[in-house]
């Protein structure tokens, strides 16, 4: 498994704990920053607000992003992360338990990498993620952090 | 009337050729008495101047016997008056040529025997008797005399003669204007007589249709009416007083405008504008005041007469239509208003339905993922029947999640955007069949799908439909040694129907009212499995698509599941 942290967007602590035990389960052992709504997501991205200071260069390896969030929500967060330079090429997968056809339309138009239902069977959703642990983590070849 | 006149005319133009022709007649008869009267002149003339001409010789001869002066006095006054007599007597009738020679004549001879008179008188009273009486037949007095005798009977004769004639003439002229003037008024009394019995005869016709008239006026159930261009009714049938409560009397007191409803007043005065300008009314609706205060509604149809400066109106009362149209009217909105009532009512419902199934899948996660830490985690604390709890606790949370997502479902199919593609239903149902195949190989089925089957519709709807149809179809028979699922087409009542039959355990017709309600179940969940959303969410999906679904069953013998797609059903076998 390669290094690089995982932002974990998610407001429900229920939610946070058992996507945290769904990764352990599957052996991703990355470190797991968790942002409990759209505003404390933006600034540990972009090294604002609480995050004041942080490298801004130094990216999450992949943002796990629940759409329905306080203060800001999840699409207008992965509308500012594609907008900007510096996190355009950052994998986001939404995971969400939001079945809504426009939601699911309007991710993909703000260019999500991946759109992903919360399962109700907890075991559904450990396949789940380790797919995308596999996929995100392990097989995609990023970009080089300094281009070419 | 056009009689009338002319027999009046008649009449009088005869009147007055009467009047021309008698009158003429008359003074052709005047003067016919004229020439009498002076023939008459004449003769009177002829007798003076003989007289007078005796006179002078009366007088001549008695003088001359006597000597006595005495007898002079008629010879003097006829001398005196003879020759203007006899200028008299010539100026008369200057017409008559022979009178006129006679006239002549006579006047020298006159002269003639004055002059002898008048010498035998200075002889007898100068030389005496005896002289004078040597000149009397040597003086040629007699033989004069005779002459002028002779001569004014002569005149005399003819004068009568003349006057004979004139008087004939003139009884006869007098005649002719008495028969005239008898034919003529006769024949303008005649006339006069028609004319006025043609008066007689036309004022009773006249008399007739107008109490014809009255009577219909007074019958008609229409209210009728003639007004002045002031407003003023001048004539109003019985009607209006049975509709409105008004007498005539009060109804002509006042302007029409006064009985018109204030909202209907300002139309009431740009129709009688109109109507002044003698454009007439067809069609014009207002309300009037009853005597006990209510209003009726009066549809209008006025005629302008420009040339009696009068209104001829009819009016209808139409108050029973206007208040039926007013209830349609009042029913339309107040079902409008439910209509957009119940569609506001719906929607929030629909809204409620999905973010309740939404938020829901939260805490059911929860319950599902925190149990299986349990069981992993805490397995070895865990006694059998916490096992089987924790067990049940799961399976109870993925029944729950398959509801949600059922709902879920059914909300989309209400508020997704309908496309409308031509769809292979055929192609269709043959890939679901294969899947449920596939989905357990080891039941041994029959698929009977007719090719060509085709509709118009929404492709992703239509498609749940079908796959809702065939799982059903699928899950009913899988207690059958044998499944066997048909899906065709029929043509029912004019009306193309898709079906899907299968020979599972079927139903009892007296629940199909059920079938298609949500969460509504017609087997135990022991029995079969599901939520009871599948054939709710095919009847909403068949509505969308403005079609109808209906189902036909027997216990144990099947059932037949037909729905139509209206957007152009016909298969196209060709």
């Amino acid at each position: 498994m390669t290094h690089g942290t995982i932002l974990l967007v998610e407001d429900n602590p229920d939610d946070q704990k058992l996507t945290l035990r769904a990764l352990r389960k599957n052996n991703i052992a990355n470190d797991v920053v968790i942002a409990e709504d759209g505003v404390q997501a933006l600034d540990y991205l972009f090294g604002t607000g609480q995050f004041a200071g942080r490298e801004v260069n130094d990216r999450p390896a992949l943002v796990l992003l629940d759409l329905k969030l306080p203060r800001v929500d999840g699409l207008t967060v992965l509308g500012r992360i594609r907008a900007d330079e510096r996190t355009r090429t950052v994998p986001v997968v939404v995971l969400t338990s939001s079945a809504e056809e426009q939601d699911l339309v309007k991710s993909y138009e703000l260019g999500v990498n991946s759109y992903v239902r919360k399962p109700v069977d907890f075991s559904e959703f450990v396949e789940a993620a380790r797919q995308l642990g596999l996929y995100w983590l392990l097989l995609n070849e990023q970009p080089r952090k300094n281009g070419l | 009337m056009q009689v009338l006149l002319a027999g009046l005319a008649l009449a009088l133009i005869l009147l007055g050729v009467v009047t021309w022709v008698g009158w003429r007649q008359f003074d052709r008869v005047e003067r016919t008495v004229v020439t009498v009267s002076q023939a008459h002149h004449v003769l009177d003339g002829l007798a003076r101047v003989r007289s007078s001409i005796q006179d002078v010789e009366t007088g001549t001869r008695g003088f001359l016997v006597t000597g006595d002066q005495e007898y002079l006095a008629p010879y003097a006054t006829a001398r005196a008056v003879i020759s203007r007599e006899l200028k008299a007597l010539c100026s008369i009738s200057t017409d008559n040529a022979r009178h006129q020679t006679n006239c002549d004549a006579l006047a020298p001879l006159i002269a003639d025997r004055i002059a002898s008179a008048s010498r035998t008188i200075e002889a007898r009273r100068t030389e005496g008797f005896d002289a004078a009486q040597r000149l009397v037949p040597g003086g040629g007095g007699k033989a004069t005399m005779d002459r002028v005798r002779a001569l004014i009977q002569t005149m005399e004769a003819e004068e009568e003669t003349r006057l004979s004639q004139r008087t004939s003439a003139a009884q006869r002229e007098a005649a002719t204007a008495r028969i005239l003037v008898a034919i003529g008024t006769s024949v303008a009394l005649l006339l006069l007589v028609g004319t006025f019995a043609l008066v007689l005869r036309e004022t009773q016709l006249r008399r007739q249709s107008q109490a014809e008239l009255d009577r219909f006026f007074t019958l008609s159930l229409d209210m009728l009416g003639i007004a002045d261009m002031n407003g003023y009714f001048l004539r109003v049938s019985p009607s209006f007083t049975q509709t409105l409560g008004h007498t005539p009397e009060e109804m002509m007191a006042r302007p029409f405008l006064d009985f018109v409803h204030p909202h209907d007043r300002a139309a009431t005065i740009a129709e009688l504008e109109q109507l002044r300008q003698g454009a007439p009314t067809v069609h014009f609706e207002n309300r009037y005041r009853c005597k006990d205060g209510s209003w009726r509604w009066l549809s209008w149809m006025t005629q302008p007469i420009a040339t009696e400066a009068l209104l001829y109106a009819t009016a209808r009362d139409i108050t029973e239509r206007r208040q039926a149209e007013e209830e349609v009217a009042t029913l339309n909105t107040s079902l409008h208003r439910q209509a957009l009532e119940l569609a506001a009512a719906n929607k929030e419902l629909e809204s409620f339905a999905y973010s309740v199934s939404h938020d829901l899948r939260a805490p059911l996660r929860s319950i599902d993922g925190f149990s299986q830490v349990l069981q992993e985690d805490c397995a070895p604390q865990l006694t059998d029947d916490g096992k089987d709890a924790l067990m049940r606790i799961r399976r109870a949370a993925t029944t729950m999640g398959q509801l949600i997502d059922a709902l879920l479902g059914l909300s989309r199919v209400t508020r997704a955007d309908l496309r409308a593609e031509r769809v292979d239903l055929s192609r269709m149902a043959t890939t679901i069949a294969g899947e449920l195949q596939q989905s357990q190989p080891e039941r041994r089925a029959e698929f009977l799908i007719a090719p060509d089957l085709s509709a118009v519709g929404d492709p992703v709807l239509l498609h749940a439909a079908m796959e809702n149809l065939l799982d059903n179809a699928w899950k009913y028979t899988s207690t059958r040694n044998a499944t066997r699922i048909e899906v065709g087409q029929v043509v029912l009542r004019d009306e193309s129907a898709y079906f899907v039959r299968d020979n599972g355990v079927g139903f009892d017709m007296a629940y199909v009212g059920k079938l298609f309600g949500a969460f509504q179940r017609l087997h135990r969940p022991a029995e079969f499995g599901g939520t009871g959303i599948g054939l709710a969410t095919v009847q909403r999906i068949i509505h969308r698509h403005h079609g109808r679904v209906w189902a036909e069953g027997e216990v144990d013998r099947g059932a037949t599941f037909y729905f139509t797609v209206p957007g152009g059903t016909r298969s196209n076998a060709s």
